[in-house]
């Protein structure tokens, strides 16, 4: 398909759908020093540093992170997703089932043992949404919730399930969520990456694919943050620079900028070579703002004890001060979900962890008017079965289930107290208003404004989108 | 460009890969096939295939629901359906349960209405149904994805389980153009596009692409000087040689393996208070190191991992591994690592097997069996008893628990310092006996005070860290295997159905996987211990269709940047087409016919003239035909990735230690600063973070190609790390500097050293006027306030059992030496440079 240099400008919402937009190739910068293609005998004679510094100042230097409007008006102007990964059990949590517990130890026809939830469930809310014990503070704001009960995936496989959640794809390597929203939405901080993930420790079950911008422009890649540390300097290791002041590290980035210009107009090339120059801006601005942005020392003491002195409620606190601060996507990792024995102990301390920091967040982002124009998910890769999982003997747990799990939704472009779609009566499998990864991610696509069949990216000579060709939007739970 | 076109485009895909596999069906509208996969087609899995599908224990009623046809055909009351008209199909009357004689399905298990109401909008729709052949026996979890992929069998025809035929070398239009077979490939496929491969590379940029290509490393100045002098017609023959002969490059393919390998010195999730070192994993990495600078035929090397343990039981003629002090060389049994080196997984056997099959079949197959644990392969014609047939030969070995039962790699002298290792590991073994003892006694004896409980639990973690100090560092330790025997009773295995462990199926004879056995219903069984050996043999084999294909393949990519399928893990039916897929069975053959060689192999690469072709992209016409370089009509930009980065950057410097193989480092201590990174300590569930900023893959899965990003922590490594700012410093602190005392010489100087060339007159004047202008005095240097130490928190996480292995000391252990002067601000400034981090 031909393209047109000139007005590559999507016809409908202002992003290009030309990849070649996205790249400082030779052509680009030749053109943008307003000579063709045949002219490049004349290099010799040409002067690519000051060309180079005329092209950069008349536009915007091709930075892809400006922010842009979507196809429509959206409520949610950032997104938080707490990613319990390690597929907690729905009907322990947000889908209760008395018939389950009603059968509790019996054998039941489809095979396996029922293990009735050892909590217990109570109506929250004007709504009256019924949610477990262990999720007692966050239920506390059941009236701004929306749970989606009838979730479903693929394949109940940690590493496949937790990065087909994230990128929609199974197989092959796509970019993920955050990435597709940056590269639709742009960002409205240009001093901090757009897309921030936050981690504890080691890299998240599936690694770097759960972050990737894949095909995409390479600024859309999520930037990955421990968060276990707790002063920024161990977070975001080397974010000070303890030789040079900021004016003489200013300068010294200029000659290295002219340098990288001298060696990409000899190369004549490439996309590669414009997008690590663009990250050292990033990483120059980023010093100052990120030691701002990352210190929670600078809340005051009733914030933080609100969220807790916890690994997830510095995680919260600080998702909460990057998206205030413009970040378009965070992105928090909340591990250790895999509950095959031991269910009872284990998902009432893994639950404490996130349920008082969930409940500040909300409350936080609500007193500060923030959680219209936030976005809040929360949920895991799948769910897990109704029966024992034999691996547990006498202190049970459940085992995989791709067929049911819950998903709760917060805040931006939602609406609150609703429940949505149903699983069984033993809660084995979603059976009304079913609602699959891609219709999740479709949902959360149009909370920003985004048709998601229209955010697409040509390549390989094909237009791919986040939610492959399926994808209906969850439209009972939108505000 | 309209709006609606991404969406048909993908469908329409869709639409005609289905086609061409059933031209006698009308084709499907992207809506109606959307309609069948997520309406129907769960539906009929879960509730009818039961007992009308291929899959059916018993059929009832002679009545297959699982293909389109079949359905129309009906059973033994006739049609079940009648497109268009849900009112005369029998299958509707069942399921609104009207009829007491035909209700569908049995036992008041009627369907809930809003499926009722799918099944008539279906047949009123006229039933469109994908299906062609028999539903894949899967679990019912899987059957209702939206993915069309789903609607056919895995096809047994995919060109990579087709046997390696060597194909006629192509002639071309420029036969003087081609140094070795390879280029005939290349042109040929050019020429058919109209297109001509770029002008070679100028030698500069040959040597530095080469050099680090085969070694990781950049070229010296020597090294440099010397190419450029040398007018022989072999004189880039000769440095093809000299590197692979250089013990470096061994270190930097090894590199390769070891991702592929999921290598890690730890072992993730372990066992009650276990240490989570392995007292052997650096064995492991040393064996792969010599096996790559050996020239080990790969056939041997695939033998060695899988089975070395066989082998040398087979030539020292015994049935148990020697004790340390017995005679007899085994130091392939370091070989092993590549089965026994991933995570542990709490102890779960199914697990860790699961996780042998993986690494074993993705390494050297390219085929993702591990997907058959639960359900039949979904994309691949591997069925579950298949991956259960190699869950038996794995079951039926095992690995030492303890380092001091791993074998040694040499005969042991009984030196003072081993003795002491011993005594010492004697005392540590017993303190564990008498805790472990009162424990058992105190548990037998009723409930544990809480205070009690936790001081034992204490005392265990204390004594297995001092375990794994001592296997680990004491200096009379002696290199070990981390090695996997046969279990005392080799057997078979049943299928664990859904991979349940509670869920016995039929049992499966150990032997190779059905689609790459030459006769797939008479496959030999294996019955020589647990079958390692056969099964190394197996995949081993000339006659092994993926073998040699997926190695030629994985070669290709490091060498060119892509491979010739994009999926080094995966050749199966979902992997990418091969751009050059006669190149890559012509590259498979002559690597058999080579014996195997890697080296061979490799000089059939690099020697060719597609190898040596120029970078330039400044081809509109080409550019548009061709805009990534799947023709290789020119050399790829490639980025150094970690470890090239950061060797590069200590061998500028000069500060590179030379020796290959050891122990592993830590990434705080000062010999990350003069080791080759591959030598650094991996901890599987940490990671260090600068290795993860850097796409260090998960150690936790086998990893052909890395990710490349380009985030702002990568630069800020390069900004503002002590590492690299001291190691410029040294740059500029040896004799050969600062006995220059002319501005240019003194520019020239750094340039050659970082960038491996001359600068022109016009960097020499830019970088004049960058040293020239930094300024003096107490504005020239950031105020004094050192990097925070870590929080007290911080460092209580060092204290944390999980978290034993952080890394929160300074990289390298480098710390901010004072001001800089202008010269060294110049060599930290050329570090920072794309052209530093690139090659082409």
């Amino acid at each position: 398909m031909p393209h047109d240099h000139h007005s590559h400008a999507h016809p409908c919402c202002g992003i290009s759908t030309n990849p070649e937009d996205y790249f400082l190739t030779r052509r680009q910068f030749l053109s943008r020093v307003g000579l063709g293609l045949g002219a490049l005998s004349l290099a010799s004679v040409i002067d690519p540093l000051s060309a180079f510094a005329d092209a950069t100042t008349a536009g915007n230097g091709g930075n892809l992170l400006l922010p842009h409007a979507p196809h429509f008006p959206g409520k949610a102007k950032s997104v938080i997703h707490i990613f319990a990964q390690g597929a907690p059990s729905h009907v322990d949590t947000w889908d209760p089932k008395p018939a389950l517990s009603a059968l509790n130890n019996q054998t039941l026809p489809g095979g396996g043992v029922a293990m009735g939830s050892p909590f217990k469930f109570k109506k929250y809310g004007r709504a009256g949404i019924e949610i477990s014990e262990v999720f007692a503070k966050t239920a506390q704001h059941a009236d701004d919730l929306a749970v989606i009960r009838s979730m479903w995936t693929d394949i109940p496989a940690h590493d496949i399930a937790t990065v087909f959640m994230n990128t929609g794809a199974l197989r092959i390597s796509k970019p993920s969520l955050g990435s597709w929203i940056v590269y639709g939405l742009g960002t409205e901080n240009q001093n901090l990456p757009g897309f921030i993930s936050l981690r504890t420790g080691g890299l998240p079950v599936g690694g770097a694919a759960n972050y990737q911008a894949a095909f995409l422009p390479g600024v859309f890649q999520g930037s990955s943050v421990n968060t276990q540390a707790t002063t920024v300097d161990q977070m975001i290791q080397n974010i000070r620079n303890s030789y040079l002041p900021a004016s003489e590290q200013r300068r010294q980035l200029d000659f290295v900028n002219q340098l990288n210009t001298l060696h990409a107009y000899n190369l004549q090339r490439e996309a590669a070579l414009e997008t690590r120059l663009q990250s050292y801006e990033t990483a120059f601005r980023m010093q100052t703002e990120a030691t701002d942005a990352f210190d929670i020392r600078k809340e005051n003491a009733t914030t933080r004890a609100a969220y807790g002195d916890t690994n997830t409620g510095r995680q919260l606190l600080i998702a909460r001060r990057l998206v205030e601060r413009g970040v378009r996507v965070v992105q928090v990792w909340h591990d250790g979900w895999d509950h095959h024995q031991d269910l009872q102990e284990k998902l009432t301390a893994k639950a404490a962890e996130i349920d008082q920091p969930f409940a500040a967040l909300l409350g936080d982002l609500k007193q500060r008017g923030l959680l219209d124009s936030t976005l809040i998910v929360w949920g895991g890769e799948f769910g897990r079965k109704p029966t024992k999982d034999r691996n547990g003997f006498d202190n049970p747990g459940r085992d995989h289930n791709a067929k049911a799990f819950s998903v709760v939704m917060a805040g931006g472009g939602v609406k609150g107290g609703v429940v949505h779609g149903a699983t069984d009566e033993l809660g084995a499998a979603a059976i009304t208003d079913k609602v699959h990864v891609h219709d999740l991610h479709a949902t959360i696509l149009n909370c920003l404004g985004f048709d998601h069949t229209k955010l697409t990216y040509r390549f390989n000579g094909r237009d791919f989108r986040l939610t492959d060709n399926a994808g209906v939007v969850v439209r009972p739970i939108l505000a | 460009m309209c709006h609606g076109f991404p969406f048909a485009s993908a469908t329409f895909l869709a639409a005609v890969t289905w086609a061409a596999g059933s031209a006698q069906v009308a084709p499907i509208s992207p809506d109606d096939l959307q309609f069948f996969e997520t309406k129907i087609r769960p539906v009929l899995a879960d509730q009818c295939y039961r007992c009308h599908s291929d899959q059916a224990e018993k059929l009832r009623g002679g009545l297959h629901l699982d293909t389109r046809a079949a359905t129309l055909e009906g059973g033994e009351s006739g049609p079940a359906l009648v497109p268009g008209k849900p009112e005369e199909s029998r299958l509707i009357e069942a399921i609104r349960y009207g009829n007491p004689d035909l209700r569908m399905p049995p036992k008041g298990n009627k369907l809930p209405d809003g499926v009722i109401a799918d099944f008539v909008e279906w047949v009123r729709r006229g039933a469109p149904d994908p299906r062609t052949t028999a539903a894949i026996v899967a679990a019912p979890t899987t059957a209702g994805s939206t993915s069309a992929a789903h609607a056919y069998a895995p096809s047994k025809d995919h060109w990579s389980f087709k046997p390696v035929v060597q194909p006629a070398v192509p002639t071309t239009q420029h036969p003087d153009w081609c140094r070795t077979p390879v280029d005939n490939f290349i042109l040929a496929d050019l020429e058919t596009s109209g297109m001509q491969p770029s002008p070679a590379a100028d030698r500069r940029t040959l040597l530095r692409r080469v050099t680090y290509d085969l070694t990781g490393l950049p070229p010296t100045e020597n090294e440099i000087l010397a190419f450029l002098a040398d007018a022989s017609p072999d004189a880039y023959a000769k440095v093809v040689e000299r590197l692979l002969a250089s013990p470096h490059y061994g270190e930097h393919w090894a590199r390769y393996w070891l991702d592929v390998a999921r290598f890690a010195d730890t072992k993730g999730t372990v066992k009650r208070r276990e240490d989570p070192r392995y007292a052997g994993a650096w064995t492991y990495r040393d064996y792969v190191i010599d096996a790559f600078n050996t020239d080990k035929p790969y056939n041997t090397f695939i033998t060695e991992q899988l089975a070395a343990d066989a082998l040398v039981l087979k030539s020292l003629g015994r049935k148990t591994l020697p004790a340390d002090q017995a005679p007899g060389d085994r130091r392939i049994l370091a070989a092993l690592g590549f089965l026994t080196l991933g995570n542990q997984f709490d102890g779960n056997p199914h697990d860790i097997i699961n996780d042998r099959i993986d690494v074993t079949t993705k390494a050297f197959l390219g085929l993702t069996v591990s997907c058959a644990r639960c359900h039949d392969h979904k994309f691949d014609p591997v069925p579950t008893k298949d991956y259960y047939s190699l869950y038996g030969i794995f079951a039926s070995s095992t690995q030492p628990r303890r380092a001091i039962d791993l074998p040694t790699l040499q005969p042991v002298v009984e030196t003072p310092a081993y003795l002491d290792y011993i005594a010492q590991s004697k005392t540590l073994e017993d303190k564990e006996t008498t805790l472990r003892t009162e424990f058992q006694s105190l548990r037998r004896a009723g409930e544990i005070a809480p205070d009690k409980r936790r001081q034992l639990l204490r005392e265990q973690v204390v004594l297995q860290s001092q375990i794994g100090d001592l296997d680990t560092t004491h200096p009379g330790a002696p290199p070990r295997a981390e090695v996997l025997t046969d279990a005392g009773y080799p057997h078979d295995y049943p299928v664990l159905i859904r991979g349940e462990a509670q869920n016995k199926g039929d049992v499966t004879p150990r032997r190779f996987l059905s689609i790459l056995s030459p006769d797939p219903d008479h496959r030999p069984v294996y019955t020589d211990g647990s079958g390692r050996l056969d099964l190394a043999r197996d995949i081993a084999s000339p006659a092994n269709p993926l073998t040699a294909r997926v190695l030629v393949n994985r070669l290709w990519q490091q060498h060119f940047g892509e491979g010739i399928v994009p999926t080094p893990d995966d050749l199966g039916n979902q992997s990418a087409p091969p751009s050059h897929p006669q190149l890559l069975d012509y590259l498979a053959s002559r690597f058999v016919q080579d014996g195997w060689s890697i080296k061979k192999l490799h000089r059939l690469i690099v020697l060719s003239a597609t190898y040596q072709q120029g970078g330039a992209t400044n081809n509109a016409a080409y550019t548009a035909k061709d805009p990534y370089n799947r023709l290789l009509w020119h050399y790829n930009l490639r980025r150094l990735d970690l470890e090239e980065m950061h060797d590069s950057i200590l061998a500028i410097a000069g500060t590179l230690d030379p020796a290959v193989g050891g122990t592993s480092v830590r990434l705080s201590s000062e010999g990350f600063a003069t080791r080759r990174a591959l030598y650094t300590f991996i901890d599987r569930r940490n990671p260090p973070e600068l290795f993860t900023q850097f796409d260090f893959p998960s150690p936790d899965v086998p990893s052909g190609r890395r990710y490349e990003t380009t985030v702002p922590q990568q630069s800020l490594f390069f900004m503002n790390n002590p590492l690299i700012i001291e190691t410029a410093r040294k740059l500029t602190q040896r004799p050969e500097f600062t006995t220059l005392t002319r501005t240019e010489d003194r520019v020239i100087s750094l340039y050659v050293a970082i960038l491996q060339r001359q600068p022109t007159f016009r960097e020499i004047a830019l970088a004049t006027a960058y040293v020239k202008s930094t300024p003096t005095g107490a504005s020239a240097n950031a105020l004094a306030t050192p990097t925070p130490s870590p929080s007290f928190r911080d460092q209580r996480q060092l204290f944390n059992p999980l978290r034993r292995f952080a890394e929160t000391g300074p990289v390298g252990g480098a710390k901010n030496q004072g001001p800089l002067d202008a010269w060294a601000r110049l060599a930290h400034a050329l570090f920072q440079t794309n052209e530093a981090v690139f090659y082409d």
